[in-house]
């Protein structure tokens, strides 16, 4: 569904911050993107967003190359979420902060209701919709930024770092609605190095380091190999070596585990 | 008896703006040269304790404590946040809210400056504590030039520079990628074996925490501690699948593998981990069978 | 810079950018100021011309015109000369005043205020000011994407009143963000000891050297000769019609 091919970008011009990128997002799937801090994964995210253009290669959807669209149109399809929630809630009341990119397009109240009520309820907001910004917590808030990003229903869904900073129980809580969401049809990227969110929650990883993309495999696979995740500055988890140390083959262990994870929780 | 720096003695601390305590009934003790994790999900209380420590309650956030606390012989209530920035060297999450000079040199000596040290002696030291953190060659280097790992270690090298004898440490690891996380905490291991100083680490990744050993983990929920014993002890039980804090995976792993746990297994780190071959073979087989999960009501519990 | 006087303006002026030529900063860097500062002195002479053109005749005693314009307004050669020196005092202080922006490091400015006798607090508000300038204007830059995103048009495209709504829904963030931040950079600098003390030292204190005595023996001389040329003219005007 969206396509990159060679892509290439530097911030100035004597050096690229990414290089030669090239992958296709099915329409459905939730990708994590991985790497060190700096490594190109929120550059990738301003390109595909339109924030800045590449130097070189192409962004396609669907066929379409996306290098004419304005970000507003790319909003449109790709829906962008910023990792601080305060960076990007701009009006005091839920409902007015969710509404707002439908009434900047000129809809009428009566279209902005129905689509607001039902962003709200499929993030679980809809009983605080005449509630102010003020009163929700941190992860609530993030979900409003969710909700007024899903009401210009986009196709793919673009998070930074949706879980940092919070514990367990409010990461399951974000991420389950995640699953939800990509259940419906979204295509979720999320940009991350929370290692268990990758392993339990997406099926594919990109790998960036140093401005190149250095794998594209699943979580599993990619936590079973030693070097890559080294270079990737990420830690091996200890399922890996205690697969290790009982001599069994770490990548089914570890995708056994997660899945008999998912059923206990989800009993 | 090692000497305990800090003493908190029925202690409940309520905030002017808040209607209930945020923490009820604190005993804790913590000693010299010890290292304490102190976990807890979201609210329950352990910035709250941070703060009580580095004195910004009441100082900066004004509120009314019961109980007593004391930490190197002085009443924290009574210290005020420039006597407790002596005995209680504060290091923060946010890498770059905290790096306030403009180049990495300026950022270490600042608690310096504010104490008349004279510009020859600041300059010596700064270069001491910057080649104990590795930023030598970065001294003249801007914060926007440095990674978050390196921001961190300057505001390290700030606090250390002051000699003192309790290293705070408030969510170290959220702003970092795991490998620099990683090094973070291998460099609080250092340094702490180097000056003997006692550190204390609030972090809700455990796992991570963990990197290197630790004395004790302090459980807190709800404004109470809930459990506060040596890691092997906290693994071994379920305590923190039912406040939702999420176990060391292998931990998890193995009692999934319905493999028992038990002291003198060492299961506080992976690497000192001791298995038998019976225990390895009973890993390879538990997670076929469904029927074994012996978390399922705790696991229930936390996803509430 | 109280004088009037075309020649010792033209002294200054002439030093001003001989220093700028030497410190080694481009042309490009200052482009935009100057054209920033051109365009205020600009105004600056449109208004007083509009307001009142026969000041120049007011300072100088005589007239004589060259052309008369409509209504009240002629053109006089005292007038152009003394517009010509109010616009050579702008010329003056632009070197200068880039040069000292572009030149000082706000840590060793704030260490010299110390010296002098300021609070270190006012010092050192000036140097944290500078150092978080970049971070709220990365937040600004980010924030203002998000929003475009969201159907915030800042482009030139739309009217002036719906960019000044939408800056706001740039400015709010921003300024909850900047609040946040505030909070936590003051308590960073409590728990290290700010303000510990009344005095403070400073690591980037540079000593007095040869070249700042100088510098002082420069400006004295300066003012020196211009209040010299003041009892010279009897005023503070060079005036060369008598």
């Amino acid at each position: 569904m969206l396509t990159v091919e060679e892509l290439s970008f530097g911030y100035t011009p004597d050096k690229e911050n990414l290089s030669d990128i090239n992958f296709t997002i099915y329409k459905g799937e939730m990708v994590s993107i991985v790497g060190k801090n700096g490594a190109g994964k929120s550059t990738l995210a301003k390109l595909l967003c339109g924030f800045v253009t590449q130097n070189h290669g192409s962004i396609t959807l669907k066929g379409r190359n996306l290098a004419d669209d304005t970000i507003k149109e790319r909003a449109g399809y790709i829906g962008y979420v910023m990792q601080n929630p305060n960076q990007m809630i701009s009006k005091p009341m839920i409902y007015d902060e969710v509404a707002m990119s439908l009434r900047l397009k000129g809809m009428t109240e009566e279209q902005v209701q129905e689509k607001v009520h039902e962003a709200l309820k499929i993030c679980g907001l809809y009983p605080f919709r005449n509630w102010p910004v003020s009163a929700l917590s941190y992860g609530q808030k993030k979900r409003v930024t969710i909700a007024s990003i899903l009401v210009q229903e986009p196709e793919i869904l673009i998070l930074d770092e949706p879980t940092a900073g919070q514990d367990f129980r409010h990461y399951t809580e974000i991420m389950e609605f995640l699953k939800e969401l990509n259940e419906r049809g979204i295509t979720v990227l999320m940009i991350t190095h929370d290692m268990h969110l990758m392993l339990e929650y997406t099926e594919r990883s990109l790998v960036f380091s140093e401005g190149h993309m250095i794998a594209d495999t699943t979580p599993a696979k990619l936590f079973s190999d030693p070097q890559l995740l080294r270079r990737a500055s990420l830690k091996e988890t200890s399922l890996f070596e205690l697969a290790k140390r009982c001599g069994l083959d770490s990548e089914s262990y570890i995708e056994k585990f997660i899945r008999y994870d998912r059923q206990v929780r989800n009993k | 008896m090692r000497e305990t720096l800090i003493f908190f003695e029925n202690f409940t601390f309520q905030y002017r703006s808040q209607a209930e305590p945020t923490i009820y009934d604190i005993n804790l003790r913590i000693h010299k040269g010890e290292r304490v994790i102190i976990v807890g999900p979201s609210g329950c209380g352990k910035s709250t304790l941070a703060h009580c420590l580095n004195g910004l309650n009441p100082f900066s956030y004004p509120g009314t404590s019961t109980g007593k606390l004391t930490i190197c012989g002085v009443e924290a209530a009574e210290a005020g946040i420039f006597e407790l920035s002596q005995y209680v060297g504060t290091v923060l999450q946010d890498t770059d809210g905290q790096f306030i000079g403009m180049t990495v040199r300026e950022d270490i000596a600042f608690s310096m400056e504010n104490d008349c040290v004279p510009q020859q002696q600041m300059q010596e030291r700064v270069r001491a504590e910057a080649k104990k953190v590795g930023l030598l060659e970065k001294l003249s280097a801007a914060p926007h030039e440095l990674s978050g790992g390196q921001k961190q270690r300057v505001s390290m090298a700030g606090v250390l520079v002051n000699r003192v004898p309790i290293l705070l440490f408030d969510e170290p690891l959220a702003n970092l990628d795991p490998a620099a996380g990683r090094e973070a905490i291998e460099l609080v291991d250092e340094l702490q074996k180097e000056n003997g100083s006692t550190v204390i680490i609030i972090e809700h990744r455990l796992e991570d925490a963990m990197h290197r050993n630790a004395d004790r983990i302090v459980l807190m929920e709800n404004g109470r501690i809930v459990s506060d014993t040596t890691p092997a002890e906290l693994f071994l039980s379920d305590q923190l699948t039912g406040t939702g804090i999420r176990e060391p995976l292998y931990i998890t792993a193995l009692k999934y593998a319905g493999v028992e746990l038990e002291q003198d297994m060492h299961p506080e780190r992976m690497q000192e981990l001791i298995l038998s071959e019976e225990k390895r073979r009973r890993c390879g087989h538990g997670l076929k069978d469904r029927r074994n999960c012996p978390e399922k009501k705790n696991r229930r519990r936390c996803l509430r | 810079m109280i004088t009037y006087d075309t020649r010792v303006l033209a002294g200054m002026f002439f030093t001003g950018v001989v220093f700028f030529i030497l410190s080694g900063f481009k042309w490009k860097e200052v482009r935009f100021a100057v054209f920033f500062m051109a365009v205020l002195m600009g105004i600056n002479l449109i208004g007083i011309f509009l307001f009142s053109p026969e000041q120049g005749v007011k300072i100088y005693g005589t007239r004589h015109e060259l052309c008369h314009l409509f209504w009240r307004y002629s053109i006089v050669t005292e007038q152009l000369f003394y517009m010509f020196n109010f616009m050579m005092k702008y010329l003056v202080v632009i070197p200068v005043a880039l040069l000292f922006i572009m030149a000082t490091n706000p840590s060793e400015f704030a260490a010299s205020l110390n010296k002098i006798g300021v609070s270190y607090r006012v010092g050192y508000a000036v140097a944290i000011a500078l150092r978080y300038i970049p971070d709220v204007q990365r937040d600004y830059h980010e924030i203002s994407q998000a929003q475009q995103a969201r159907g915030v048009d800042l482009s030139r495209k739309d009217k002036t009143l719906e960019r000044l709504k939408n800056s706001a829904a740039i400015l709010f963030p921003l300024v909850l963000s900047s609040l946040q931040r505030i909070e936590f950079i003051s308590n960073a600098m409590e728990l290290r000891g700010f303000g510990k003390q009344k005095k403070r030292t400073w690591i980037m204190e540079k000593p007095f050297m040869k070249r700042d005595y100088a510098a002082v023996v420069f400006a004295f001389v300066t003012l020196a000769v211009s209040v010299l040329c003041m009892f010279n003219n009897g005023g503070r005007y060079f005036n060369p019609f008598l």
